[in-house]
């Protein structure tokens, strides 16, 4: 593939994510899709529904996964989430500052996108403070600290994180028969468990929240796993998924993708490539905005108080040094990650309710204090 | 309708207008009428979900301009 062609096809994908992520803040934006209120519904008054919304999203996000790797459109040990190297102490400990994180800023990275085109003044400022913290996880002085630390940690799966790839491997199988069935087992299982209860099944924002948000997973690997692959890229002469920022096949996240953002406004030259991180977080807000002016529900928000600013500006550092610790956020290692039963997002995953749960019981308390 | 406590928590964003309501609702007596006064568009669903959950009871829920006003019974 010549150079031009290459171009061109990363305009497509670029395009396309950007469509998906309109589709995904107008989609989370209308139905109160969030993993920090399916936490909280859990934890303040033992409703399980959201949580139900947000297991159907993986669950449908899985069996597309799985799916389309059966028909050879995707190939799943291409993805980020099948290293080998398990480093569960910084999946643990950053999902925690992550979880924790997200109930202080008002919701996770994606909420925070929405909230943001909803006229959230409070999330824009989350939004800088978290990709700033990002970037500084990613490259700077925290990223030291993650390095020399809890990266140091880890432990080994010759075969893969995805619990299909060890798996097959350790029972001498073919790997793709054990995505297909595994995928439908297990995704399956997370629909038919949100489906089976009458209270979900109560309101139709419930079923489209967990079928839109789970098929936007779906695309977005599609569009970036199918569409933007190509073999042999002119400047490597290696393969590369073109469009993303390591050249890699991904889904969706948001924390690196803030610190990307901010990265392309402050160092912009005029040539600096558009990445998928940067559209989505675009397509995220403007989707949400879209709704918000479209449902008359668009309203400016500001901070409420000094405990009130301070509260979202620590959840937000907290959530860029954890998000990026943990490898990803509540879409990445959650929605993203999950869908290929990787293990290090399930421990990610777990890390972000123990947090959420620690930040919720500091809310109770500040509020009895009162 | 004669209101027992009125709760402001305006400018407060999920889930703290709803822990709000909890701890008011913990120390009135079964009957009072609390009402809470938020701007977080999201409490809608938080106080119809917590009423169907805890048993208190819900007697209006409106949005008047840019406020979201529940009315709960205690139960």
């Amino acid at each position: 593939m010549q150079l031009e062609e290459v171009l061109a096809l990363q305009a497509q994908v670029l395009w396309a994510s950007f469509a998906v992520c309109i589709a995904f803040g107008a989609l989370a934006r209308r139905t109160d899709f969030c993993t920090m209120g399916a936490i909280s519904d859990i934890f303040n008054m033992g409703s399980w529904v959201r949580m139900r919304m947000w297991g159907m999203a993986v669950g449908v996000a899985m069996i597309g996964f799985y799916v389309m790797a059966w028909f050879g459109l995707i190939y799943p040990v291409e993805s980020i989430y099948s290293s080998g190297r398990v480093i569960w102490l910084s999946a643990i400990v950053g999902g925690a500052m992550f979880g924790f994180g997200m109930v202080l800023a008002s919701g996770c990275g994606s909420k925070t996108l929405v909230r943001i085109g909803e006229g959230s003044l409070k999330s824009l400022v989350v939004f800088f403070v978290m990709g700033l913290a990002a970037s500084a996880t990613m490259r700077g002085m925290t990223a030291m600290l993650r390095s020399n630390t809890v990266d140091q940690v880890a432990f080994n799966i010759p075969a893969g994180s995805p619990v299909p790839a060890w798996l097959s491997a350790m029972l001498g199988v073919d790997p793709g028969a054990t995505g297909l069935i595994l995928g439908l087992l297990v995704g399956g299982g997370l629909v038919a468990w949100a489906v089976q209860n009458p209270k979900f099944r109560s309101s139709g924002n419930n079923l489209l929240a967990g079928l839109g948000v789970g098929a936007v997973i779906a695309v977005m690997w599609w569009v970036i796993g199918h569409m933007a692959f190509v073999a042999e890229h002119p400047d490597t002469l290696g393969p590369a998924y073109v469009g993303t920022a390591g050249g890699k096949m991904q889904a969706l996240s948001f924390t690196s993708p803030m610190a990307r953002a901010l990265d392309y406004v402050v160092f912009f030259d005029g040539s600096t490539p558009l990445t998928l991180g940067v559209v989505a977080v675009i397509g995220v807000v403007l989707g949400s905005l879209g709704y918000s002016l479209y449902s008359r529900s668009f309203q400016w928000e500001g901070f409420h108080g000094t405990q009130d600013t301070a509260l979202h500006i620590i959840g937000a550092a907290c959530m860029g040094v954890g998000g990026v610790t943990a490898g990803g956020c509540t879409v990445g290692q959650g929605l993203s990650g999950l869908s290929t039963l990787s293990v290090t997002s399930m421990i990610a995953v777990m890390g972000i309710m123990l947090g959420a749960i620690i930040g919720l019981r500091l809310q109770r308390w500040l509020i009895m204090r009162d | 309708m004669q209101i027992d406590r009125d709760v402001n928590a305006r400018g407060l964003n999920c889930p703290l207008p709803l822990m709000k309501a909890q701890k008011n609702l913990a120390e009135m007596q079964s009957g009072q009428i609390l009402r809470v006064t938020a701007t977080d568009s999201g409490s809608m669903r938080d106080f119809l979900t917590f009423a169907n959950e805890s048993g208190h009871e819900m007697l209006e829920q409106k949005n008047v301009g840019k406020e979201y006003i529940h009315v709960m019974r205690c139960r």
